[in-house]
This record gives structure tokens, sequence and C-alpha cells, in this order.
């Protein structure tokens, strides 16, 4: 017999949840509830196991593992009400929690990574931590829970993943979409198995224990089924099953046994807690909502304009440089990390940025399995633990498998939690064709990762150091993804001089690049970044000199958001020229030329003419001569502009 | 939009392949009507105006300065503006001119289009002479090239500002100068040419020319036109020119006649002169005169010719190597008679890229020939005529008279077949 006041816990839970059914139908909730009814064990069993440090990362249906581990039950309330003072100030609502090592998220499969990559943080610190993921067995249906199996079995990762499995995912019945045995996937990777149900809380609790002393001991993962059920529907309203099978569970339903044959405590139990549970709804009637600006961030205004200084030509390739970078910052923080496919030493990475760092840095640099999603979706977890961790995807079309962890982890996490915790995840990837690898291994696609909430997106250019770059990066605190060139890699900064244009860059952690004529005015403008720089100046040297048509380049490296300073000098060059071109290595459509064409078009008064220059909107062929005419080129660059001009 | 006219580059003479522009009008896109004169363009004869024949909005395909050929778009009109100009930036700065700071004393390792150095190679600009300047367009050097023609640019100092010393008075060339020595230069600049002469003997000639002109009773001028004309048929390596390894010979013959009295020098063409006869010759060449004396002279009149003759009959000189005019390969002096000697001197400077010496001395021998057969022996077609025409009379005496001797009269008709048939 399991102590009193795990009932009380169990019955606490069920009893806010059906408060919430209640306010949901009255209309005092926005959105809805997953309420977990039926189940409250399996969170009460493992939640009071834990010890403060370890953590808990839930899932849409997290409202009794949240109550369990935080005991924090009026947050909860207020929270889904709206409140200011809810748990996330209003924000995060029923499925996005954060208190004291309690996290959750709606988006079931993804939390099992970072969740992962949150454990190990805790196993890098040496706190003797672990961390318990819920998912149900619906969640058996992503694909990233086995990628995320995989890797916590082979690095030892300290995870519990705990499977509530309902029998439902949704309206789903198990049976229509789960093929195989649950336990065999956990086993298939090497992972211990342990199993009970919430129908016997006894063994339910002891069996908890040992998962969790298990895990903690051997610092192993382990993955622990629960078979339980919920009484009530998915969400709210929507229950189409066999109300003979619900109405059985319920007769079986521990809290309603404990009921029947405790009657006097029960009763007792029940009015004190929906005494307590009346006396906060009370006192929600005087409480404030959120307020917008303390959401918001008010864009910074202040009009400090741009120091320029003179661009030196380098010597090192650039890969050396980031190289290099990683060295001198890996030597003196041991919070950065170096994660991605292929990274050990001697091999270093498929474009070896990662030379030597695995020699240098056992303890810092993660060479991983190909799972794009997943260690992107552990690199969060890292970060959330306090880490900072560069994660490299070796190709940029493949930055597509990891597009959930960037969109609805990294993005919102910071927002959503109401600001409690900030994920500063470096996400590198190399973009651009030239090379010949195809459709699937050429794409520039920068234009879906920039406008992502709260992610700064970055491209390295050959114009400017990469290391300038990189330590403004290393202070961001929130997420960061960088775009760099494949055939820049192999380049000097600033080789090619040309003769009587200044090359100055701006003396700033994200600097402008700025090629203009010496003592001449321009006639165009010409904005760009990453690894279209080098073709745009070769293009400049070419429309002077073939055309007699003097221009200037403005190369932006902080290409989301870009900041007011940036603009204003945007819009300086456009006044002067009136005439704009911004070259992209993507193809035009909707991207980073739109982007600007539209913000100068609103801000600026003065009729200008712009156009944007970039890839034909087609997949890049793998046969040189049709890449090059379909890539964006020099004389592409040239052409356009100078028909703009000479009518012949 | 529709296009209203294709503005062309006129082809007005034989000789020019390019004109220059000299000035344009308007600016892109703005209205032009009917008669409107758009642009200017030089040549290498004279300047002279281009119309629009269409109202509508002009867009031009040159600048000033451009060199275009003959047949080039030199401008379209259309029926409306264009739609998504360049901003208006490019309208107020003429194209490939840079606004550039001009601070005093800064110098430039200066960076060349193209079109400029192309222009600085073929007129051996020194680069220093741009130092000012960052960047160097066509425009510029064809600026530079304006105020200081390459002939004279090898000696003299880029910095036009050198203020002269005192003793010296400084005054521009005219364009018409300035067009001349460019004219003169085609010719003279490969320095191979080479001037032969030879005396043709005076006497009887003003009783000729008294006796068988209408107009120019006291010069032979006429005669030797004619003369010369249909020599040249005989020689048609003096009626061409040379250029790039090639000798090009023109299919018809224009004498030019060179005038230069009260309106400067000029050089009228005699069309297909070896086919007028010399009183249709004195006709024209009295009709030119008159043009060039009531400056109604047209285009028409002042190219085309194949082969020059310049006349100084009247100025007391006696010998003198005229100067070969361009596309030419060659030109014929006339000196004034020479009393003592009772002769005057005939010169021809030639191309020795075209032709040699043998051949233009056969030339002058032939013309010496035939001009001194004119009034000694009056060896003229018309004479000729008149001459066998009396031998016939007299064979038809001989005949009615009864006195006939086919000896006799068969070499009187052999002579009289020898005179008709001989051409020269």
């Amino acid at each position: 017999m399991i102590d009193t006041n795990f009932y009380r816990e169990a019955l606490l839970i069920r009893r806010v949840e059906e408060t919430f059914l209640h306010l949901f139908s009255q209309g005092k909730l926005n959105g809805t509830v997953h309420t977990c009814v039926g189940q409250e064990f399996s969170a009460v069993a493992f939640a009071n196991q834990l010890h403060p440090e370890d953590f808990i990362f839930s899932n849409h249906r997290c409202h009794g593992h949240f109550i369990a581990f935080t005991k924090d039950h009026k947050g909860l309330i207020l929270e889904l009400i709206g409140k200011k003072d809810g748990v996330c100030g209003g924000i995060g609502g029923s499925q996005h929690l954060c208190h004291n090592n309690f996290y959750s998220n709606g988006i079931q499969g993804g939390i099992v990574p970072v969740a992962a990559g949150l454990a190990l943080s805790g196993k890098l610190k040496k706190l003797n931590s672990i961390g318990v993921v819920f998912i149900g067995d619906g969640t058996l249906g992503e694909g990233v829970v086995y990628e995320t199996m995989n890797i916590i079995s082979k690095w030892n990762i300290p995870l519990l993943i705990v499977c509530e499995n309902n029998s439902y995912a949704q309206s789903t019945k198990i049976d229509n979409t789960l093929a195989g045995n649950i336990l065999a996937r956990a086993e298939a990777f090497g992972i211990k198995t342990f199993e009970s149900t919430t129908g016997d809380v006894e063994h339910l609790f002891s069996e908890a224990d040992n998962s969790i002393k298990y895990v903690r001991e051997s610092g192993k993962p382990a993955f622990h089924m629960v078979s339980t059920y919920r009484l009530n529907a998915h969400s709210k309203g929507d229950d189409d099953r066999d109300p003979h099978e619900i109405a059985l569970y319920k007769s079986k339903d521990p809290i309603n046994v404990f009921a029947a044959n405790n009657e006097a405590v029960y009763t007792e139990l029940l009015r004190n807690i929906d005494e307590e549970i009346n006396l906060i709804l009370e006192s929600i009637e005087t409480m404030e909502n959120s307020d917008l600006d303390s959401y918001i961030d008010r864009a910074d205004k202040t009009l400090a304009e741009h120091q320029w200084t003179e661009i030196l030509p380098g010597q090192e390739r650039m890969v050396n440089l980031i190289n290099t970078f990683f060295k001198e910052t890996m030597e003196r923080n041991n919070k950065v990390l170096f994660i991605g496919e292929d990274v050990l030493s001697p091999y270093g990475g498929a474009f070896k940025i990662a030379k030597d760092l695995s020699h240098k840095f056992p303890n810092q640099v993660f060479t991983t399995p190909i799972s794009e999603a997943s260690i992107v979706g552990i690199s969060n977890g890292l970060a959330l633990g306090g880490f900072k961790p560069f994660v490299e995807i070796m190709f940029g079309d493949f930055v597509t498998l990891a597009f959930d962890q960037i969109v609805n982890h990294a993005s919102k996490f910071h927002h959503m939690y109401n600001k409690q915790v900030t994920c500063p995840i470096v996400i590198r990837t190399p973009m651009g064709g030239g090379r010949g690898y195809g459709p699937t291994h050429s794409q520039s696609l920068d234009k879906f990762l920039i406008g992502i909430d709260n992610i700064t997106t970055v491209a390295l250019n050959s114009l400017i150091d990469p290391q300038i770059v990189l330590n403004t990066i290393v202070d961001e605190e929130h997420p960061v993804i960088l775009i760099e060139n494949k055939l820049d890699y192999g380049r000097s900064i600033a080789k090619k001089k040309l003769r009587n244009f200044n090359f100055l860059r701006s003396k700033s952690g994200y600097p402008v690049g700025k090629i203009s004529p010496e003592y001449a005015e321009p006639m165009f403008t010409i904005v760009t970044y990453g690894g279209s720089v080098t073709a745009t100046i070769d293009a400049l040297e070419k429309l002077f000199y073939e055309y007699e048509l003097l221009g200037e380049i403005l190369v932006l490296t902080r290409i989301h958001p870009i900041s007011e300073v940036d603009y204003e000098e945007i819009f300086r060059s456009c006044v002067t020229t009136k005439n704009l071109f911004i070259v992209e290595e993507g193809s035009g459509f909707a991207g980073f030329g739109s982007e600007i064409i539209s913000t100068v078009a609103t801000r600026v008064k003065d009729k200008i003419f712009m156009n944007k220059i970039s890839s034909y909107p087609v997949p890049i062929p793998s046969s040189s001569s049709l890449e090059k005419m379909v890539l964006v080129s020099t004389d592409t660059i040239v052409d356009s502009i100078k028909k703009v001009f000479v009518n012949a | 939009m529709r296009e209203l006219e294709n503005i062309v580059i006129p082809r007005e003479n034989v000789n020019d392949e390019y004109v220059v522009i000299n000035s344009i009008l308007y600016k892109n896109g703005d209205k032009v009507s009917k008669a409107d004169i758009i642009a200017t363009i030089e040549t290498s004869k004279t300047d002279f105006s281009i119309e629009a024949q269409s109202s509508g909005y002009i867009y031009y395909e040159c600048k000033e300065g451009d060199e275009l050929e003959i047949g080039a778009t030199l401008a379209k009109i259309f029926d409306l503006r264009k739609d998504g100009e360049p901003g208006e930036k490019k309208e107020t700065a003429p194209q490939g001119a840079f606004h550039v700071e001009e601070k005093s004393g800064l110098k430039f390792d200066s960076e060349f289009s193209k079109s400029a150095n192309e222009l600085m190679v073929a007129n051996n600009i020194p680069k220093s002479v741009f130092a000012h300047k960052p960047f160097v367009s066509k425009d510029d050097v064809l600026s530079y090239l304006k105020s200081n023609p390459s002939e004279t640019n090898k000696f003299k100092s880029p910095d036009s500002k050198i203020t002269a010393p005192s003793n010296i008075q400084i005054e521009k060339i005219s364009s018409t100068k300035k067009r001349e020595i460019a004219y003169l230069g085609h010719g003279q600049n490969a320095g191979l040419t080479c001037t032969f002469s030879i005396n043709i003997d005076n006497e009887g000639l003003l009783d000729y020319s008294r006796k068988n002109h209408k107009i120019f009773k006291l010069a032979i001028l006429p005669t030797l036109v004619s003369e010369i004309s249909r020599l040249l048929e005989k020689f048609p390596i003096l009626n061409a020119y040379y250029e790039n390894e090639q000798i090009h010979k023109y299919s018809e013959i224009n004498v030019g006649y060179a005038i230069d009295v009260e309106h400067g020098l000029k050089v009228i063409t005699l069309y297909k002169s070896n086919t007028l006869s010399v009183p249709e010759i004195e006709t024209l060449i009295s009709d030119k005169f008159e043009k060039y004396s009531k400056q109604t002279l047209e285009i028409s009149d002042l190219t085309n010719s194949t082969f020059t003759i310049t006349d100084l009959s009247k100025s007391g000189i006696h010998y003198f190597k005229p100067l070969i005019n361009k596309n030419q390969a060659a030109i014929l002096g006339i000196s004034s008679v020479n009393f003592k000697t009772n002769t005057f001197n005939v010169s021809i400077t030639f191309d020795h890229r075209v032709t040699e010496g043998k051949t233009v001395a056969a030339f002058l021998n032939a013309l010496k020939n035939n001009m001194e057969r004119y009034y000694k022996e009056g060896g003229s077609y018309i004479n000729r005529k008149q001459q066998s025409a009396a031998l016939l009379k007299k064979i038809n005496q001989k005949i009615t008279e009864g006195s006939f001797d086919s000896g006799e009269v068969l070499s009187y008709l052999k002579e009289v077949v020898e005179m008709l048939s001989e051409k020269l």
C-alpha cells in the first residue's frame, strides 16, 4: 500500500484536470486541454522519486507530470486561464510549460532528443542527475525517437524514456498503427526496458524506483513502458471509443478503487482539494493578463552610424580561419561543443572544419550518426543545459531534416517559456553549388532559414574575416544559424582588390562590407551576402571595364534580422545611386532580395529602380555547363545590370 | 509600345565608313516632334544634322563622341515612354561620365575601361595624362583627344594648362582645319609617298584654249581634266587607295578638283569625268565654282572623288609636291607657266604602297604627249574628227574629180581609220 499522500496528489491532479474541462465548457480557457485523467499515478510514481536536480520533459498531456514534479498546480491553473502569474505568463499555455526543471512542448517526437541533450548536459556537468521524458504509444511513430534511442544508447546518456501506453493515439487504436512490439524497439538499441501498469500502483512505484536508480547508477538510458488508460477524450469532446471499454477501465481505475475502499478518507481529501481549487479560482478574478510590451522585444531604433575600417587581404584560407577559431575558443571555453557527422580526427569533417579538434578537445567534440534531426535536438537540449553547442549539418541541403528542431524548438523556447530560458545553439552548414554535386547537394536554402522567430541568421563571405563573425556568435544568447559556402572554404579573405575601389568593413560584430569607387560617385548599388560575394566583385570589375558602369557593393553578414544601422547604410546608398540590385545564389522568389526590396520600397521616399539577380528557380543540374547557366554568375550579374543602363 | 522610327546613320559619301556623333540634343525619353534636329554628326568632310521624321519619345543608342558605322542605329522613336526605366540618376549623368570630386593634387593609378584603353593605345596617349582621375572612360579619352589630336600629341606635354611664353600668340585651329589635318593624315601617315614631275611644253596652249574652250578661254584645265580622266582608264591603279594591306580600286572615275579661294580649300567632285566631253566638263566646273562661291555646295559635291587635281597655275608657283587626299592613291598638281622655258610643271604625288615609279612615269609621259599633241598637232579627238572629215572631203573631191588613185585613197582611208580608232 502506498502512502496516502500519493493518492491525494493523484486526486489533486484529477480534480485540476476536471476543473479545466469545466472551465473549458464555460469558455474560460483559450485553446484546448489534453487531460491525463486515469493516468495520474504514472506521473506521481516517477515525479516523486526523482531528485531536484533531475528534470522532466513532457508532452501535450503534461499536467499530471507538472503538478507531481513542481507541486505548482496554482501556477498551472493561472497559466491555462492566461494570467501573468501563470507558469509562463499565459504564453505557453497547456502544452508549453517550464518551471524548476520541468519542460514540456506540444511536439511529441521532437522533445525526445531535446531531453537527451539536457540529460547529456547534466552528465557533462557531472551533476549525477537524470532526465525523464514522457512519450505516448503514438509517439512511437516519429522517426526522431529512434534516432535518439540510437544515440543515447551509444553515448550512454542518462535518460529515462517513460512510454505511457494508453493504446490510443488521439482517436487511433494502437493496433492500427503500431507494428511489432514496443519494448523490442528499445531492446533493439541495447536499451534496458522496464514495464508497469497504472492498474498496479504498488508495482508501478517500485518499478519506477528501479528504473530511475538504474539510469542514475549506470549512467545508461532505459525505456519504461507504463500501460494505462485515459478515461477522458484525447483533448476535448472527441471520444469515439467504445463506452463499454471506458466503463471497464473506469471501474478498475486506482483512484476510483481507492475511493470505493476508503470512502471517508477519500471524501475528506476531495473536499479539501476542491476547496483549495476554488480559492485559487476566486483569486483569479483580480489578476492581470500579460502585456504586449513585456512580451515582444521592441526593435532597437538607435541610429548609431557605422564606423569603417579598411579590409586587408588575408593569407589563410577560410577553412583554416574557422578551424583556428574553434581551437582558440574551445580552449578558453569548455562549454563550447563541436557536434557533427564524421568530425573525428583525422578526417575532421567533410570540409575539414573540425580538423584536429577531437584530438585536442576529446570531451568537447561529438561525432554523430547520420541523424540531423536528433543531433540538432540534442544540441538544443545541451544549449538549454548551459552549453554552447556548434552543430554542423554537413550539406546545407540536409538542414531540411532538422527543420522541426529549428522552428518548433530552438525558435520557441525563449518566448513560449516567458523568457525563463535561452537556447544558444549554433547550427552551421555550407550552402551553395558550383561543384557539380547535383540537385540535393548544391542548394542555397537560405530563404527558408531567415525570418524564423528569435533566430539570428548569419552568412560568412569571402570579404570579411570569419573570426570576427564567429566571435560575435559565441556571445549570442539565442539561436544562430550560420550559413557557410562550400567554394568559399578554399578562399582567403579579400583576395581580389579592385584598383581605385575602397574595400571597407564596418566595425561591428556582424560587419557590413562596402566596396565603393574612390572619389567617384557610383551609379548603382548591389546588396549581396554569402557565397555570391566573389562573383559580385568580379562583376563590378567587369561592369566598369566593359561598360563603363561604376557601382558599389554592400555585403551583409547578418542577413536576419537586419539591423537598423545596416538598413541605413543600404538606404543611403540607394538614395545616392537610385539603382538597387540584390544578388543571391538561391532562387529569387520570397527570399533575401524580396525582403530588402520591400523594406526599401516602404521606407525610402525617393524613386529607386530595384531588381533581384538570382539563380533560375529550378533544381540545380549536375553537368558543369548547365550548372553554370542555372546558377547566378559573374556574367548574369553583369548582363542584368548592364541592360538597365545600356540600351543596345 | 511601338517603334515609330529607326534613325540610322546615313551614307553620305563613298569614303566614310564611320561618322562621329558630335552632339546629342535630347535626353532619353524626351518628346521630339517631326523635323526636330535630334543630333549632329561629323563626317570626314563636314558636319550635318539629323532630323526626326516622326513625333514621339526618343531613345538614343549612342552617346556624344561615339563613332558609329554607316547604317547603324543612332536613335529610335517610340509612341510611348518606356516602362521600368532605370532611376533618374541615369538621365542626368551622361553615360560614362562619372562625377569625380576634383581634389587637387590627388594622383591615382587610374583604372581604364576597355574602350578607353583601346583609344589610348590607338592614339599613343600615355596613361599619366589621366592621373587625376581614378576611373577613365571612353568619353574622357575622346574629350581629351578633341583638344589634343593624336598627331601633335607625341611631343606635347600632357598638361594643357602650360602658359605660353609672352612672345607667342596662341590661336585654336578651326574645325575645318582639324578635319583637313585628319584627312591629309590618312594618305601621308604611312610616309610612303613619292612625287614625280614632268614639264609640259606651253607653246600654243593659250591659242588652243581660246579656240577650243567655251568658258575657260585662258586655261588648259578642262582639257587636262578630260585627258587625265580618260588616261585613268588605262591606269586604274592610280584610281584606287590603300587600306589594311589591300588595294581598293574604284569602279568609277570621279576626278576631284581642288578649289581654294574665298571659302577655304575644298575638293569638288566631277562625277564620271571620263565620260564627259570637254564642254560638259567646262560647264560642270563652272557650276560647281558658282556653288562654292555661294556656299551652296552639298555633301555629294564634296565626297566620292577618286583622284584629285590641284591647280596652282595662277599662283606663280613653278613646282610643288601636293599631298594625297584620304582614300586616294595619287594627286596631280599643276604649276604656273615658267615663261623663260615656256613650260609648266605637272607633278604627281603617289602612294608607294599602291603603285611604283615606273607606272607613274608612264602615266606622266603619256599625259605630256597627249597634251602637247593637242595644241601642237591638234591631236584632240575633235580635231582628229575635223581632220578626218577634211581627209574624207579630199577623197570625195578626188573621186568627183576623177583623179582617183586607189593606192592614195587607201592610204588616206587608213589614216582616217587610224585617227578615229586611236583612243590616245
